[in-house]
């Protein structure tokens, strides 16, 4: 098992976030997480990651946990977090090459690796002498998803990897999302894209009131609705009159 | 890992050694030079000069000094202005707690300050007469000792960290204890090696705040405050520069007007550096002159609504109108205790608040500097050049000049000027939102 979250809790204040939320991901699976704005996709992905404690429960990775073996989780996990911590300052081929050191990738891999990446998710070949402060916010975020992919992860972490980006460039993602869980890697990606997600879950997971909900896509499909009616419905979404606006 | 360090290092001196990077490098680096040389050697001549005439004891003048340069330390780097100098490897990257702090503690040693410090203690121990290789010493261990408490501060600040205030409080003590100890019995061998021990245990605070340290996400709860003044103040950096700004004022004002009450005015009354501190300067500096620079999210909230400079001028007004009055309350108990309250000085503090004030607004406007972090203490580091410093730092020298040369008509004169040029130019002269706008969006851009 890649990712076994059992019985986590977790409050801010008094304000309750997530209250015993189970999930378990596997080889080859995608896991959408869904959840409108402010319900907990983040804070359950920054625990998962270790960036914030929970209050309640046990997360484990690739049977272990941070606690007991912090080496094996990181070296097997590749992350996109909310706040996408590229250094400004590099460009971006020197950025990637940095990650690749991090992960004690061969000087040939990481040149190999940075070819692909930037040939597959960037229209055109970036500047070396520019830093990653001058390019766009859905430059920026290309850059650290290539960065969270770079040492080919087992568990793909993914918060939000579509905000800001274009659609040609979403569709090169979830091309490239799809080939990579089926080589018998895992992914846990959070949105509120509907139609991207549609395109790459195999599981869906909804917070719901701060319960997490989780489905496999036959069991959401199963009476025939599509995917974002589904979800809406389990989200409890009523679509609201329109009074006329003065 | 070592290919990493190594790969930081290349990277670090290729940042220095490119352009524009190496002009700002060698800048700082000969203006360090030059700042360590003139406090270095001209505080040699000084301190000897004061001893001589036995105005002052050597180890009174030293505690003063070394303090001075100590406290200068702690707020540094606490926000750093260069990021490539500070790296983060956030908790999901495989990198042991040994190779951050290696990195920590030799990729980003370097700082302009340390090194002015080092020239400073070398010159005035090499010029002086009075002041030997013991003193220096255990002057700058002290001063040191301020900057590991600044390091500790930082991570205590910055990061989420194992016991972070016990490590800060364990901190503050070990300094508390070796600044009485230097304060008490300075000139002792013992008291130099309690003062070594308390060294050696800030360093090892400092080295578990950087093994534990990580990364801090955002935080989620945070107090929300009513009226606009309070929300401006809410930011981490603006409460940062004021702090510091007003603690050093009040602890600078404090030091004068006690020391020009026990040992008569003949020093201390009419000190330009009185005047430094006494005038709004130190307020208006950076926060004042980048007033829309520091806030820039504030300007494009309302630049890209209202295109009305009037609007712009009551939010820099509604901010700045009670700090000026706080200000305004220290200067008045300043120069009540230390019986300077006279005409003249009164007017060349209204006369310092009116010009920053009116001239602030146009410049922060026109010239904002904008970063990701401020700090305007960091002089020695990297500091950010722009004419506001210039005009700011002109201005004040002239007003200075003339309170010296007693050409208090002069005040009167600046006063009408200003606020007749700063009239007209409201009423006459409209500025080019569109223009100042755009000049924003490009420097934010380039942060």
């Amino acid at each position: 098992m890649f990712l076994q979250v059992k019985g986590v809790s977790k409050s801010f204040d008094s304000e309750v976030i997530l209250k015993n939320a189970s999930l378990e991901i596997n080889e080859g699976e995608c896991h959408c997480l869904i959840g409108k704005n402010g319900t907990g996709k983040s804070t359950l992905i920054n625990m998962i990651i270790n960036l914030i404690e929970k209050d309640e429960g046990t997360i484990e990775l690739f049977d272990t946990d941070f606690e007991t073996d912090p080496d094996l989780i990181k070296k097997q996990i590749g992350v996109l977090p909310e706040f996408n911590p590229v250094i400004e300052e590099f460009s971006i081929q020197d950025y990637l090459q940095y990650i690749g050191l991090i992960y004690d990738l061969e000087e040939e891999i990481i040149a190999s690796r940075i070819e692909f990446l930037i040939e597959y998710f960037f229209e055109k070949k970036p500047d070396n002498r520019k830093p990653i402060s001058q390019f766009s916010k859905g430059v920026k975020l290309k850059t650290g998803l290539c960065a969270a992919i770079m040492h080919k992860p087992k568990l793909l972490i993914l918060d939000e990897p579509f905000d800001g980006m274009d659609v040609f460039s979403s569709n090169n993602l979830i091309e490239f999302l799809n080939d990579y869980r089926s080589k018998g890697n895992a992914i846990l990606v959070s949105s509120h894209d509907m139609l991207f997600m549609d395109k790459i879950a195999s599981h869906v997971s909804v917070i719901h009131e701060d319960e997490l909900l989780n489905y496999t896509r036959e069991q959401l499909m199963q009476n025939g609705k599509s995917f974002e009616k589904q979800v809406a419905e389990i989200m409890g979404y009523n679509p609201k009159e329109i009074r006329e606006f003065k | 890992m070592s290919s990493l360090y190594n790969f930081l290092w290349q990277k670090k001196r290729s940042y220095l050694l490119e352009w524009p990077q190496i002009g700002k490098f060698l800048g700082y680096s000969a203006n360090t030079l030059i700042n360590g040389s003139l406090f270095g050697i001209g505080g040699a001549f000084l301190v000897d000069s004061v001893v001589e005439a036995q105005a002052y004891p050597l180890h009174l003048i030293l505690l003063f000094h070394t303090f001075f340069w100590g406290a200068l330390f702690l707020p540094l780097d606490v926000f750093p202005f260069y990021k490539a100098q500070s790296f983060e490897f956030p908790e999901y990257y495989p990198v042991s707690s040994l190779t951050k702090l290696r990195i920590n503690l030799s990729v980003n040693l370097y700082r302009h300050f340390v090194f002015f410090i080092v020239l400073m203690q070398v010159l005035l121990v090499t010029f002086s007469k009075s002041i030997g290789w013991f003193e220096i010493g255990y002057s700058t261990l002290i001063i040191f000792s301020f900057y590991g408490l600044n390091r500790i501060l930082k991570n205590t600040i910055s990061f989420k960290v194992r016991h972070a205030r016990l490590l800060l409080i364990a901190g503050c003590i070990s300094l508390l204890i070796s600044c009485f100890i230097y304060g008490q019995y300075g000139a002792k061998f013992w008291a130099l090696l309690i003062s070594m021990i308390c060294f050696i245990a800030i360093s090892w605070i400092y080295v578990q705040s950087e093994l534990t340290k990580k990364t801090k996400p955002d935080v989620l709860s945070k107090r929300y405050f009513g009226g606009l003044f309070y929300r401006i103040l809410a930011q981490r950096d603006v409460r940062t520069l004021l702090g510091i700004g007003i603690t050093f004022k009040v602890i600078g004002l404090a030091i004068f007007s006690i020391a020009s009450n026990i040992y008569g005015g003949v020093l201390f009354n009419q000190n330009f550096i009185i005047w430094i501190f006494a005038s709004p300067l130190i307020l208006f500096t950076y926060l004042g002159y980048n007033f829309f620079g520091v806030n820039r999210t504030l300007f494009f909230t309302h630049a890209i609504r209202v295109k009305s400079r009037k609007k712009l001028f009551k939010i820099y007004a509604d901010f700045f109108l009670p700090l000026l009055l706080m200000d305004a309350f220290i200067f008045l108990i300043f120069t009540t205790v230390s019986e300077l309250l006279t005409i003249p000085n009164i007017a060349f503090y209204l006369t310092c608040a009116v010009v920053y004030f009116l001239t602030a607004f146009p410049i922060s406007l026109r010239t904002p500097i904008i970063k990701e972090k401020y700090l305007s203490l960091d002089f020695m580091g990297s500091g950010g050049k722009n004419i506001s410093w210039t005009a700011m730092i002109t201005g004040f020298a002239i007003f200075l000049l003339a309170y010296f040369a007693k050409l208090y008509w002069f005040f009167l004169i600046a006063d009408i000027g200003i606020i007749a040029l700063a009239f007209m130019a409201f009423h006459y002269l409209p500025l080019n939102m569109s223009l100042i706008s755009q000049n924003f969006y490009e420097k934010a851009r380039s942060v």
